[in-house]
């Protein structure tokens, strides 16, 4: 709208039949009096997006053990030497945390295992997975199992055990072998990339590929080169990507001044690799980048979308929780972190010792939740990109030492808000093709599903 | 519905009843009518006969039957007989598109309504009661539409047809025509939903706000009680498709529609974008409610776009391929009832002929961009 068409716009008496009044009319910008149709169907549509709500706590995390065979120069989890056995999940706490975990009112619960590196303590993980199972018999469940691993432990009795229990593997790749060994060192020195390709292809194998995920980490090395870490993942098979930038805990924090990188130079990065892969798409070589895909489905479509990083009120806790080796719980993987490197404002409780009540609706998610819905939050309330964002009360905290934070130069905010104002150029460019692609993205369909052109 | 004529003899009032070409001459089963071409000598049991003969029998008839009209009754069909000599055909045995109309009072006026709401007293009800008994226990009936005007103006008699024909087809799928607004109260949109489990509810909405949907349905208040129809009909968790009839006051508004309906009514399982039938209401209007098809092809394009790109399904209705671009053909059904369904002379040399959903005969107006697809 052009300055002209707004004071027109202000200009009209209540009964307006200008083109510009009907459209925003239609998309509820503006109204006649007394039109409670129009409350009606907001208030349905706000309903609609909440809707994640409803169902409460869906993921459930449990850290198997803190140590691992790795030693990454990025990781968040701060890993500990695989020697150290304390660090392990017993199945006392593994048990209890399960119990708790079935208390959740959703009706589909997921189970990620994480680390440190949890085949490294299978035992716990197989024995949790059966636990759940027997006790899924009885609260019948929508019942899902992920394993966080960098798969350098994989063997062919772990490949089998998740292959009978339908348990799907998220792995990481950070692109051609320099990359990703220059980053994800393993403690014996062994190439840790050559060793993740041999065994995808026995997780493959087994699993399918639909069964195998990987997560790309992004550090200053990877900003040059992000199209050749692309080509790299569609060389090896994956259907997309997630550009994630780095968050700064564990190891990252030490090792910034070598990995790390501003939000602005990330956004060029992440921009040039979204063009790089919308070319590719129309190439015909179908790969989705998975951020943009979900705030597409945020932009484009009215329905509620399951992404616990990015949620008003903040997802942790609501959406996600994290349960620790030694029983803690964390509303996300973040506060665990914060909590191994020495503060533990966000802890929870804790499965031996707690109740389900008094972890839950306790004071730690309470106020997380009550500080961190962006409708509300000073700053993202008249914000443009409100509806399509979210808050991490947490990394506020880290960052600011406060939940609310001060947003508007928080490295989270200046990030998504370029990422979508990338986004909306791109929309507002129009290229049918490529509105197409997002389409497609948007609703989890081919590209040739969403093209209307007769063949 | 098809009408044909004859010369009446004996017919006192209308008769209803069902076609039998069976040449056995007798029958004792009631309300069974006898189609023949040649009368015989007796007649016994029949309520009355049709026939392209001159009829000497004793019990009312029609004769004198255009041969082709003749052989387009069938056997199982339900017709009403007219003291005039007139045949109705209310019930088609072979065909999937029966539609039983319940009255003709409505509490909209649209402006291109192809019918002539009249608010008649005529007893729809028990025609339609009566036409539904009739229809033979050995058929499976697939599918029934439900008419009017406003089939759901009287409750009562719409329940009881709904439930007929749950006890009767209880497979049958029912598309209830309704304009909606009186599914506003919740307690009348329930009553309907439980009175039969197979319902589409069919319900138009012509434009993205009350303004412009209220004027073209002529009645102002419409727009919210039509959505609030909607919403209780997914309370009910029952199906919805929506009806888009195009005309000349909202082709232009059909993608800020598609957007609304994505946005508002995401639930609903089809959208049916629909040529418009220019008789009764429609007729009267056509200066102010008629465009050439030909005129929204990129409107129609646009919008037939929005819906797939949102993975909604949609359709096109009443609309020839020729008026269409052709990468929305796949969009084009055979939605013409096979009666009112006509081709123009130069649509001979079409090849598309054969898979064309067809234009309304019954229209006055037809758009002067009907041409042969040659290649």
């Amino acid at each position: 709208m052009n300055l002209t068409e707004f004071d027109e716009l202000l200009a009209c008496s209540e009964g307006n039949s200008s083109p510009l009044f009907l459209k925003l009319q239609a998309k509820h910008f503006m109204t006649v009096e007394d039109d409670d149709l129009a409350i009606e169907l907001l208030a349905t549509k706000l309903r609609t997006r909440k809707a994640y709500l409803t169902s409460f706590t869906t993921l459930h995390m449990m850290v198997i053990t803190a140590r691992c065979n790795c030693v990454c120069d990025y990781c968040h989890a701060s890993s500990i030497d695989p020697e150290k056995q304390d660090v392990d999940m017993t199945w006392d706490v593994a048990k209890k945390t399960i119990d708790m975990i079935f208390q959740a009112p959703a009706p589909s619960i997921k189970i990620e295992f994480q680390g440190g590196e949890p085949l490294l303590n299978w035992e716990i993980v197989k024995e949790s997975i059966l636990y759940a199972r027997f006790v899924n018999r009885f609260a019948k469940r929508k019942l899902g199992f992920v394993i966080c691993t960098n798969i350098i432990a994989l063997t062919p009795e772990i490949v089998n055990f998740c292959k009978k229990n339908e348990i799907d593997l998220s792995t990481s790749l950070d692109g051609p072998r320099d990359l990703h060994d220059g980053h994800r060192k393993s403690r014996d020195g062994r190439s840790s990339y050559d060793c993740f390709k041999k065994n995808l292809g026995a997780a493959r194998l087994g699993l399918g590929y639909e069964g195998c995920s990987a997560l790309l980490t992004i550090t200053r090395d990877h900003l040059q080169r992000l199209p050749e870490v692309i080509d790299h993942y569609v060389e090896m098979g994956f259907t997309g990507v997630f550009l994630r930038a780095l968050n700064p805990y564990g190891y990252a924090v030490a090792n910034y001044s070598n990995i790390g990188y501003t939000p602005e130079e990330f956004v060029v990065a992440f921009s040039k690799a979204l063009d790089y892969i919308v070319e590719l798409n129309l190439a015909g070589t179908p790969f989705v980048e998975y951020y943009t895909a979900l705030l597409l489905q945020r932009v484009l479509t009215p329905f509620s979308t399951g992404f616990v990083d990015l949620q008003s009120p903040s997802g942790a806790g609501i959406s996600g929780v994290i349960y620790d080796y030694n029983g803690e719980i964390y509303p996300a993987d973040e506060a665990r972190m914060l909590a191994r490197m020495g503060d533990k404002k966000f802890l929870m409780g804790n499965v031996m010792t707690d109740s389900y009540e008094q972890v839950f609706d306790g004071p730690v998610i309470r106020d997380l939740a009550y500080n961190s819905c962006v409708e509300t939050m000073p700053g993202c309330a008249t914000c443009a990109y409100q509806l399509y964002c979210g808050a991490d009360p947490i990394r506020y905290y880290v960052e600011k030492g406060d939940v609310v934070g001060s947003r508007p130069d928080s490295g989270f905010c200046k990030k998504n808000k370029r990422i979508l104002d990338y986004i909306f150029t791109i929309l507002d460019q129009g290229d049918e093709r490529i509105i197409n692609l997002f389409w497609a993205w948007a609703t989890r369909r081919s590209l040739s599903e969403v093209t209307l052109e007769s063949c | 519905m098809k009408v044909v004529k004859g010369i009446p003899n004996n017919i006192g009032g209308t008769i209803i009843g069902r076609i039998t070409k069976s040449l056995t001459p007798i029958c004792f089963s009631s309300g069974v009518i006898l189609a023949t071409p040649h009368v015989p000598k007796w007649v016994i049991g029949f309520v009355a006969l049709i026939t392209t003969a001159t009829s000497t029998a004793t019990i009312p008839s029609v004769s004198c039957l255009v041969s082709n009209d003749f052989d387009g009754l069938c056997e199982g069909d339900i017709v009403r007989l007219g003291v005039d000599g007139t045949v109705q055909i209310l019930w088609e045995a072979r065909s999937f598109q029966n539609v039983l109309y319940l009255n003709d009072h409505c509490n909209s006026a649209c402006i291109m309504c192809p019918q002539k709401v009249e608010g008649s007293l005529e007893k729809y009800h028990s025609v339609m009661t009566k036409v539904l008994s009739l229809v033979s226990a050995s058929k499976q009936v697939a599918h029934v539409g439900i008419t009017g005007g406003e089939p759901t103006l009287f409750l009562e008699n719409l329940i009881d047809i709904l439930n007929t024909c749950r006890d009767r087809f209880p497979n049958a799928g029912i598309s209830l025509l309704t304009n909606g607004k009186t599914l506003a109260d919740f307690n009348t949109a329930e009553r309907i939903a439980l009175a039969n489990p197979n319902i589409l509810f069919c319900i138009p909405l012509y434009a993205p706000t009350s303004r412009e949907h209220d004027e073209i349905v002529g009645s102002s208040g419409s727009f919210d009680l039509t959505m609030k129809g909607f919403y209780n009909l997914v309370r009910l968790q029952r199906p919805v498709e929506i009806r888009i009839v195009l005309l000349q006051q909202n082709y232009r508004r059909l993608s800020d529609l598609a957007e609304y309906i994505y946005r508002n009514l995401p639930f609903a399982s089809h959208i049916a974008l629909m040529g418009m039938e220019c008789s009764g209401v429609a007729s009267d209007n056509l200066a102010r409610v008629w465009v050439d098809p030909i005129t929204y092809q990129q409107e129609l394009y646009e919008c037939v776009l929005e819906y797939h790109r949102r993975s909604m399904n949609v359709s096109i209705y009443n609309l020839p391929f020729c008026l269409l671009p052709k990468d929305i053909w796949r969009f084009a059904r055979n939605s013409i009832s096979e009666w009112k369904k006509a081709y123009l002379p130069q649509c001979e040399q079409c090849i598309k002929r054969e898979e064309c959903p067809g234009i309304f005969s019954t229209s006055v107006r037809q758009s002067s961009f009907i041409n042969p697809i040659v290649t």
